[in-house]
């Protein structure tokens, strides 16, 4: 069990990066779809990225 | 999926010491099914989901929702095919000394990206947007037909020569890992889906917009 301490502590770091991201890509997604939406209701032509 | 990754690394014994037969040269590495298997599984479902959409865009008045929702799952099934082809080669390495063996399973795994790669290119190729969208649909429903054919009645049936182990008895404490692993990979099938489908519905009617001004 030791000998596995190391492997489960990068594969748990692996695993926070990759939810880390994926919750920050679905955050920008909500910001986007909240200006895509205001843009769309007040008749604007540009939308940030 | 850290509870999946604790149980894998802590709780779960080497598979030799769990009765396997002492099939594997690595048995330590053999903890890497909890992650291959539920990848594998999740490509059947993203594909069967993509089908599912494609189906709807044929038969429910052409929605672009449901193309844009046929094409994320594909899009998704390409990437838990790599992972699953990634995970297997890293276990091939270890167990059979080449992370690439021409294996029936590796070889249908191999053809089955090629149809997924097929997808992109075929929709790459084609400019009208309604056109596209319809050829696709029908060859996704085409693809879906190959996932499980390729990914388990082509190995399991037809290739009896296979370097993958057969009829392996794991441990009770795998079982429950991997259910509970499945578990975790179709939510974040779920979530990763989710997230593309509103970033393209946003486009969408971004686009729609700009062409109405």
């Amino acid at each position: 069990m030791q000998a596995m301490m190391p492997l489960l502590i990068v594969a748990l770091v692996v695993w926070l990066g990759v939810f880390s991201f994926i919750w920050s890509v679905d955050r920008k997604v909500s910001a986007l779809e909240r200006e895509v939406k205001e843009a769309i209701g007040e008749g604007k032509e540009t939308v940030s990225q | 999926m850290a509870l999946v990754l604790g149980a894998t690394f802590l709780w779960l014994p080497a598979a030799d010491a769990a009765g396997a037969g002492g099939v594997f040269s690595a048995p330590e590495l053999a903890r890497i099914i909890v992650l291959h298997l539920p990848n594998s599984m999740v490509v059947v479902i993203a594909a069967f989901t993509s089908g599912w959409y494609a189906f709807c865009y044929l038969t429910r008045g052409r929605n672009p929702s449901d193309d844009i929702r046929s094409k994320t799952a594909v899009s998704l099934a390409a990437v838990f095919c790599i992972l699953a082809t990634v995970t297997g080669a890293i276990f091939a390495k270890a167990e059979w000394g080449a992370y690439w063996n021409w294996d029936p399973k590796q070889s249908c795994i191999f053809l089955l990206l090629l149809i997924y790669a097929a997808y992109f290119v075929l929709r790459g190729g084609i400019e009208d947007v309604e056109k596209r969208a319809a050829v696709c649909a029908v060859y996704v429903l085409f693809a879906v037909l190959m996932t499980p054919l390729l990914g388990y009645v082509v190995p399991k049936y037809m290739a009896t020569q296979s370097l993958h182990p057969q009829n392996t008895h794991f441990d009770p404490a795998y079982g429950r890992t991997i259910m509970a692993a499945i578990a975790g990979f179709i939510g974040l099938f779920a979530w990763l889906q989710n997230i593309a489908v509103r970033a393209d519905l946003a486009r969408l009617a971004w686009e729609e917009h700009r062409c109405k001004q």
